[in-house]
């Protein structure tokens, strides 16, 4: 009997072992894995773009959101073991130096200079400028989706009740802080700007160097002698007071905790009078079943010193170099930085800042996209520079750095010159 | 040989495990494959997913190793270790876990000893309060952690309107350095004080009942009735409920991080999220083991401290 149990228990335990061992084989149709950062336009992606790619191709694609907070440990957790779980990832420029150094992704030249695999009207509806900038030690290993170049989002009905002209924005940081005092209600149920505030994912350290970029800041150049404790120089402390009153005083109670969801919300609710933020988050606000706001939207550029002020964080596809089938996963990479999902995504209002100039110029956009945006995105990208991180493999323990003084600097951990000084210490001892 | 010992053990005497032995080697072939496949293969997956990781992480700790750095990982013996010590980051860290794991762990006593004396009692409606009251148990902690996000908003959060109707706020509770800890720490009393209910009430079930009507007839008070009678009877429960709370409030992480991600600045990241920060954000995977091991050193101190307590209790209790 007992000899019957031991034999039984043996068999169960072989058939599980074998089923656990088949249960990762797929059928005959291909299958590629996404791993997409959580937003408006991948949820869109991922619901209807991505079926029809499916359907045209007969691939399969298994897509899974991650919030950007999580997005920069997602992928150092499912690359660093070559474990195969992603075919293509959507990543930041503020990710590549990382990625490349680490050999997590792989070039894409083969593909790209084989006009085979990247036709004329495929590469040539980028920037060229833009297709320059994204290379990584001269070769290519992303392709652009999105192009964040940041613009001033402002309610122009506010502007009007507290007597300014919603024709004359703010042109620089220091009349962007004037306004923003005189549209603040005592009460605080009028905020004069609203930004980012938290330090989950680093995202405060986004707007503050958004502010460090007009006020002509810059990191260093990579380089044999870069430098990047750069906080305690004058422009780094200007914007670290600037960004302190800006969410302290003109901000709504609680702006420390917002991120980029918080801020759009706060301005779609009619809380916010103006917001400096992506462009690709604009079109939301115009949005009639989800901002109240829809139609008073006005959009500006501050003007900042030199030519490259603005903050032009690009999102783009990558492809994992345990990547199954390459060939496959490359068609899939065309097929999201393509024309046909840049147009849609821009006429849904999902992306309102591709990475692809003749989206922007399809006539189908230019119906639908607001002219003052068009023409502040256009105005936006001239000056963006992409190097807006620093793009070294240490980049982001020092925008941790960073984020962690303004965290400390907004709560009155610690005072604006304590926590910048403490920050900059941080980041020498990571570049020893 | 472990059953011998086992009843060597229980029985204290030589007899017993000699007859026990006797009758395991007569057993036949497929009664020991079974008790080998039975305690095998139990204690396979143990060894493989307790033990394994743990050496692994021990290993890691001596390592200089960052996952981005493509020259992989190099031996450096206790130098993640003696970094840690002269590291403020980590003794703030650190001094906010005690913090935390102390002001949690005494306030759910405070609180949950009260509430398993009141549900001890028998009254009409108390297995409903009961089942009510482990709701918040059965809940997943970060679905907690945002619900009480939600709760504490500082515009739209059902807490500042509570305030507010009696002029008070809003108060920032998750963006000011002096009130998220303590809001952390409300939202870990609504979620675990539960538990701690639950163990005492079941300690409180357990005492005779006679042992209340001798001290009742003897004259004793209700206070002195439960500091001499119930606490001491208690203790046993007490302990128990004492250590998994103190090991748990150690390894508080979730609702910790989708509460306030360790901030605003540094107020909420305690070593928990400090050592995710170094293993996940910055990719410093030996320093992040390290931190690891420094942790699970410290619950180890203190579930030997409080084990020996209770071994000393019993064997003072004969």
């Amino acid at each position: 009997m007992q000899s019957t149990t031991a034999r039984a228990l043996v068999g169960l335990l072989l058939t599980t072992t074998a089923l656990t061992a088949c249960s990762g084989t797929g059928g005959d149709s291909p299958e590629l894995s996404l791993l997409l950062v959580d937003q408006a336009s991948t949820k869109e992606l991922q619901s209807t773009l991505i079926p029809r790619f499916e359907k045209s191709t007969g691939i399969k694609v298994n897509v899974e959101l991650v919030p950007e907070s999580g997005m920069d440990a997602k992928l150092a957790l499912s690359l660093s073991n070559n474990s195969n779980q992603y075919d293509v990832v959507m990543t930041g420029a503020k990710n590549w130096s990382t990625l490349v150094a680490s050999k997590w992704i792989k070039p894409l030249d083969e593909y790209v200079n084989d006009p085979k695999t990247a036709p004329k009207d495929y590469l040539g509806g980028f920037p060229g400028q833009l297709l320059e900038t994204i290379k990584s030690g001269g070769h290519y290993y992303a392709m652009p989706y999105q192009v964040g170049a940041d613009i001033l989002f402002y309610n122009k009905k506010m502007f009007t009740a507290a007597g300014l002209d919603p024709s004359k924005p703010p042109k620089d940081m220091n009349e962007l802080i004037e306004t923003a005092r005189r549209l603040t209600k005592a009460d605080r149920s009028q905020a004069g700007f609203v930004g980012r505030g938290t330090r989950e994912g680093n995202e405060n350290s986004f707007t503050w160097i958004m502010m460090w970029f007009l006020n002509g800041g810059h990191w260093a150049e990579p380089g044999a002698n870069a430098k990047y404790d750069v906080l305690t120089e004058k422009p780094a402390l200007t914007t670290a007071d600037q960004y302190k009153r800006l969410m302290s005083e003109y901000a709504p109670k609680g702006a420390a905790g917002y991120g980029f969801a918080e801020a759009q919300l706060a301005m779609q609710q009619g809380k916010a009078a103006m917001w400096l933020d992506a462009a690709q988050l604009g079109p939301a606000l115009e949005d009639k079943n989800a901002s109240k706001i829809a139609g008073d939207v006005g959009y500006s550029v501050l003007r900042g010193t030199g030519e490259d002020y603005i903050v032009g964080a690009v999102w783009a596809f990558s492809m994992t170099s345990t990547a199954r089938d390459p060939k496959r996963a490359w068609e899939l990479i065309k097929y999201l930085t393509g024309k046909d999902v840049a147009v849609s995504q821009a006429v849904s209002g999902t992306n309102g800042s591709p990475g692809r100039t003749d989206a922007l110029a399809d006539p189908a956009v230019g119906q639908k996209f607001n002219p003052e945006f068009v023409k502040a995105l256009q105005e936006a990208i001239a000056h963006a520079n992409p190097r807006y991180t620093p793009l070294i493999p240490e980049g982001t323990q020092i925008r941790s750095a960073l984020s962690l003084a303004l965290s400390k600097v907004l709560s009155g951990e610690a005072g604006t010159e304590a926590a910048m000084k403490e920050a900059d210490d941080a980041i020498r001892k990571i570049m020893q | 040989m472990t059953l011998v010992r086992e009843a060597e053990s229980v029985d204290g005497a030589g007899a017993r495990p000699v007859r026990r032995r006797a009758r395991f080697r007569h057993r036949s072939r497929g009664e020991a494959a079974s008790f080998y496949l039975l305690i095998g293969v139990p204690f396979l997956v143990l060894f493989l997913v307790t033990f394994v990781p743990l050496v692994v992480a021990l290993w890691t700790s001596l390592l200089d190793w960052n996952l981005a750095d493509p020259a992989g990982a190099v031996f450096v013996g206790l130098e993640n270790f003696t970094a840690l010590a002269g590291d403020p980051a980590f003794w703030h860290a650190l001094l906010l876990t005690a913090y935390q794991v102390s002001a949690t762990v005494a306030l759910q006593f405070a609180l949950g000893m009260p509430i398993a004396l009141l549900l001890a009692r028998r009254f009409r409606g108390v297995k409903v309060l009961r089942s009510l009251y482990i709701i918040p148990m059965m809940t997943t902690p970060v679905v907690v952690g945002l619900m009480w996000r939600m709760l504490l908003g500082t515009d739209s959060g059902l807490v500042n309107y509570a305030l507010s109707l009696v002029g008070i706020g809003p108060v920032d509770w998750l963006g000011d350095a002096g009130t998220a800890m303590p809001a952390v720490i409300g939202a870990d009393l609504w979620l675990s004080t539960p538990f701690v209910v639950i163990i005492l009430l079941a300690g409180l079930q357990s005492i005779p009942q006679e042992v209340y009507e001798a001290a009742s007839v003897d004259g004793a008070g209700g206070l002195r009735v439960f500091l001499h009678i119930t606490l001491p009877l208690l203790k046993p429960m007490i302990f128990l409920a004492l250590l998994f709370r103190v090991m748990d409030a150690i390894r508080r992480f979730d609702t910790i991080y989708t509460m306030t991600g360790g901030g605003p600045g540094n107020a909420t990241e305690t070593l928990d999220l400090h050592a995710y920060f170094a293993a996940f954000r910055d990719l410093e995977i030996g320093k992040g083991a390290a931190m690891a091991m420094v942790m699970l050193l410290i619950i180890m101190v203190f579930s030997g401290f409080l084990l020996a307590r209770v071994r000393a209790d019993d064997r003072a209790d004969g």
